[in-house]
């Protein structure tokens, strides 16, 4: 790869890689397989990072995690390793204002199906239209619109009254 | 979602997040030996993926010790000792990915999308999505759950794997090498939903009790209600189909489908979805049915 396209992929990385793995986390609540996944999803990239239009690489890099994860769990279902004994620090994280025994808004995303979670991250936490999250998830917009509506009523359900949910997500 | 719920999330997270450890420039180091092997090897690899490992969860058939099939030399232990951990064997990729087609992926490539569309669904081509990769696999064994103490112990073999995106979901392809399996369901030994290392599917038997799906945070109680079926193809190959029901007592349902076919060749496919909505056991026979023969050394 030319110096150039090397320094704008490093640029990438360091720029948006702690995003991305963010986002992974956010859809599998596993900070190990998040971290895996995006860096596998970042090795593809700078295999593809010559042929990539620049505009259009961080949507490559959120459906490369997005396919990876949907390819782990297909393998995954009961398959795959899980060693860890302890729930992610986040699921556990207590705070000193008492919220320790509340449910927290990551708990109850994690309660969501892993389609329902992956739509409503990209929609509301990632902040993409419509369109785009039914390319990154490989399906309609109404069934981004189901998934969406029925992630958001099940957090409603979780979280009674202790976060205001609304679902004005990006419209373009 | 409000504004209010982005930054709750947000908050959250950087609450609980560990350092990253990805560095652009262990990335770039890696790029460059990808590089350099797929000029060395011409573009074969493998896949980053521990193929089959073991979940050691209670309550499953043959619960109580090392199943039956994968008993080892030298598992056994003096009485005074704490009893030991169960030994499994299973497949492992040989821990590298390798992105880069070659003639033959490129080729199945291609006959399974057209296969896709001939079946009546609609194929989607992603770009850079998911072409058919070459995994060689190892067979290891493998103490307790810990990965790391991974022994080679056996042979190696080939397989091809794709998972397919069509309009609407994703069905999931893996074809093995001749000789390297026993046809028929396997006992679930350790696992409700992994067969034992010699075949390609798990056993018919129902299952309720816990389990740690991937994609999911904790572990779940599940009901798993298996159901399998003998078919056979036009050209009279044998044909399994597997279907499993799994029922989180939280809620929810997802049922996995698996259709193996053992071809005249020796080779296996193996064929399966786990989406609600599709694509059917029917949908995949006929996928199958418009496959062409494929040669797999």
């Amino acid at each position: 790869m030319r110096a150039d396209r090397e320094a704008e992929y490093r640029d990438f990385v360091t720029t948006r890689g702690e995003r991305l793995r963010r986002y992974a986390y956010l859809c599998c609540g596993d900070w190990h397989l998040a971290e895996d996944v995006t860096q596998n999803a970042l090795v593809r990239l700078y295999a593809a990072w010559g042929r990539a239009r620049k505009e259009s690489v961080d949507a490559y890099a959120r459906r490369i995690i997005t396919n990876a994860l949907i390819d782990e769990r297909r393998r995954g279902w009961f398959r795959r390793e899980r060693v860890a004994e302890t729930l992610p620090d986040a699921v556990t994280a207590h705070h000193d204002d008492g919220r320790a025994e509340r449910l927290t808004l990551l708990d109850a995303v994690f309660r969501l199906t892993p389609k329902q979670r992956a739509a409503v991250v990209l929609r509301y936490w990632e902040d993409l239209p419509i369109e785009q999250t039914a390319r990154i998830l490989n399906c309609s917009t109404g069934a981004v619109k189901g998934l969406t509506t029925r992630g958001l009523d099940t957090l409603r359900g979780l979280l009674t009254d202790e976060v205001p949910l609304t679902d004005q997500g990006a419209t373009s | 979602m409000s504004e209010d719920l982005r930054e709750t999330i947000d908050r959250e997270l950087y609450d609980g997040s560990p350092p990253m450890s990805i560095t652009a420039e262990s990335l770039l180091a890696r790029g460059h030996r990808d590089r350099r092997n797929r000029r060395l090897w011409g573009a074969t690899g493998g896949l980053a993926v521990l193929l089959a490992a073991a979940v050691a969860i209670g309550n499953l058939p043959g619960e109580g010790g090392a199943p039956d099939n994968v008993a080892l030399p030298g598992a056994s232990a003096s009485s005074s000792a704490p009893p030991p951990e169960p030994q499994y064997l299973m497949w492992r990729g040989n821990g590298d990915h390798d992105e880069g087609e070659n003639d033959e992926t490129r080729r199945m490539t291609a006959a399974i999308f057209a296969a896709i569309d001939a079946s009546g669904l609609q194929s989607v081509h992603m770009e850079m999505a998911n072409p058919v990769v070459r995994s060689e696999e190892q067979l290891v064994s493998v103490t307790g759950t810990d990965p790391d103490t991974a022994v080679p112990t056996g042979p190696e073999r080939v397989s091809y794997v794709i998972n397919a995106p069509f309009r609407g979901g994703w069905v999931g392809f893996r074809l093995y090498q001749k000789g390297t399996f026993t046809e028929g369901a396997g006992a679930a030994a350790y696992n409700p939903l992994v067969p034992s290392h010699d075949h390609l599917i798990a056993g018919c038997e129902d299952y309720t009790g816990m389990a740690r799906p991937v994609g999911m945070v904790g572990e779940r109680e599940v009901t798993l209600t298996v159901s399998c079926d003998e078919k056979s193809t036009a050209d009279g190959e044998r044909v399994l189909v597997r279907t499993a029901e799994v029922h989180a007592v939280s809620g929810g349902l997802e049922e996995l489908r698996e259709v193996v076919v053992y071809r005249g060749d020796g080779t296996a496919l193996v064929l399966d979805s786990q989406e609600l909505d599709s694509p059917t056991v029917a949908q995949m026979l006929a996928i199958e049915e418009a496959l062409p023969d494929f040669t797999v050394e």
